[in-house]
């Protein structure tokens, strides 16, 4: 008795209306901000893309090597991306 | 060949270090040297990663930076295709190049960043170079961001000295992200992939019509990705939360979505801690089976990432700025961070829970 891939579960269905929410932000919620407003943006809690730069990049290779859509298949591993 | 790989990498990353370290006093160079220690475990397959970076930057917008990983991983044999775990090592060995400048056009700026990798183990080679490029708009309130890279593989097995194969692929992506307000950011982002060759595994086999058989995937995957970052600062609670949600879909019928919440707690002036859960639920591609049919002449694999499953993780990060060193003895050491970060993911796949680690620092001059 093997899986039966039949196509999406309901909980891809479900989530996928999660991401109208951001544009729906991006068209209500923009506004020019000066850089001189931009001090809470600069904090160490939003400015985390050179902070965690160093676990991106393994985080990408697992999400690769053990989810099916875990992301573009540009990892580097032959292939067989078995870890 | 991998000393003299691993010597090369070696000369190339402390020469670009010893250079910025030498000349930034008076150039205006700065940068950063990043060191890390990664771990996974799970069932079958320990890795240890240490990996260090090092970035450099000039006023005038010139930027290099370059890196270089070392797997060791321990014990790989369940997703290799064995039933039972089997204590062995093997390395694999990666170095990265990027360079790239930015042009300030006054209302508006520019980027431009080509970047190469080459990554190695003993029963492949893989190497992929790609270039992105940016544009900054409104002073930075609004960014675009587009890159395309190429990637090919020469897969090989060490069990099966005959087996040659080769993998090919495209992808590109491309961003958006736009300041909403002074406390919120939001990005969004589309990716593609296209791949074609051997995108199995030589090691994994599937029983059919009696006899241990090679998986055999279509040989070309298809790859589309949105996904989105929506950043809130809390000013009296010192709080970031961060939203993220992805959703993929490919041409072997694996549609996946994976919403993500992360809060970053600004404890102190130097102490950041940061917690996270993600939830993954995938289906199935369209060929899996848990076990299939004596005669059959479609796609087969072994692999059970692609079964439908669902999966959460739940983490813990932990920054700590070292500028309480200013005015001390050890003032050389103030601009350093150091981390630790611990997931745990609980995982409906085959290959079972998972433990993922890593901890290092930052030094920034």
């Amino acid at each position: 008795m093997g899986i039966h891939p039949d196509s999406n579960p309901p909980a891809v269905r479900r989530f996928s209306a999660l991401y109208f929410l951001p544009l729906a932000l991006l068209l209500v919620c923009c506004q020019h901000v000066a850089p001189y407003e931009r001090e809470y943006l600069a904090r160490p809690a939003m400015d985390v893309r050179q902070r965690e730069a160093a676990t991106a990049g393994f985080q990408s290779h697992i999400h690769e090597a053990r989810e099916g859509g875990g992301g573009s298949g540009d990892t580097a591993g032959g292939g067989c991306g078995c870890n | 060949m991998r000393l003299q790989l691993d010597a090369l990498a070696s000369l190339l990353l402390w020469t670009l270090l010893g250079f910025s370290a030498v000349v930034h006093a008076d150039s205006g160079l700065s940068g950063s040297l990043q060191g890390a220690l990664h771990y996974y475990y799970e069932g079958s397959t320990r890795v240890f990663m240490p990996e260090t970076a090092v970035t450099v930057q000039a006023v005038s917008g010139e930027r290099a930076s370059a890196s270089i990983l070392v797997d060791v991983i321990t014990s790989a044999s369940i997703s290799a295709g064995r039933t039972e775990d089997e204590l062995r090592d093997e390395y694999r060995f990666g170095p990265q190049l990027s360079v790239g400048k930015t042009y300030d056009q006054g209302n508006y700026r520019f980027s431009v960043d080509g970047t190469g990798r080459y990554s190695t183990e003993d029963d492949y080679t893989s190497a992929s170079a790609g270039i992105d490029l940016g544009l900054y708009l409104n002073s930075d309130t609004r960014i675009l961001r587009w890159g395309i890279s190429h990637i090919r593989d020469a897969i090989r097995s060490n069990a099966d000295p005959e087996f040659r194969a080769n993998l090919r692929g495209w992808s590109t992506n491309l961003s958006i992200e736009q300041v909403l307000n002074p406390t919120m950011v939001l990005v969004l982002g589309y990716q593609f992939g296209h791949h074609s060759g051997f995108l199995g595994n030589p090691y994994r086999s599937v029983g059919l019509e009696g006899a241990p058989q090679r998986e055999q995937p279509p040989e070309l995957r298809v790859r589309h990705g949105i996904s989105s970052r929506w950043s809130w600062y809390v000013p009296r609670a010192r709080l970031g939360i961060h939203l993220l949600c992805r959703l993929a879909a490919d041409s072997w019928e694996v549609f996946s979505t994976a919403p993500e919440l992360r809060l970053y707690k600004e404890v102190t002036d130097y102490l950041l801690l940061r917690f996270r859960y993600r939830y993954y639920v995938q289906s199935g591609a369209s060929f899996y089976r848990e076990n299939y049919p004596f005669a059959w002449d479609e796609a087969f694999t072994a692999d059970f990432k692609l079964a439908p499953f669902s999966s959460h993780t739940v983490g813990l990060r932990a920054d700590v700025d070292a500028t309480f060193l200013e005015g001390t003895p050890l003032q050389w050491a103030a601009r350093t961070t150091v981390f630790l970060s611990l997931d745990r993911v609980f995982s409906g796949i085959g290959y079972g829970n998972q433990i993922v680690g890593t901890g290092g620092g930052i030094w920034r001059f």
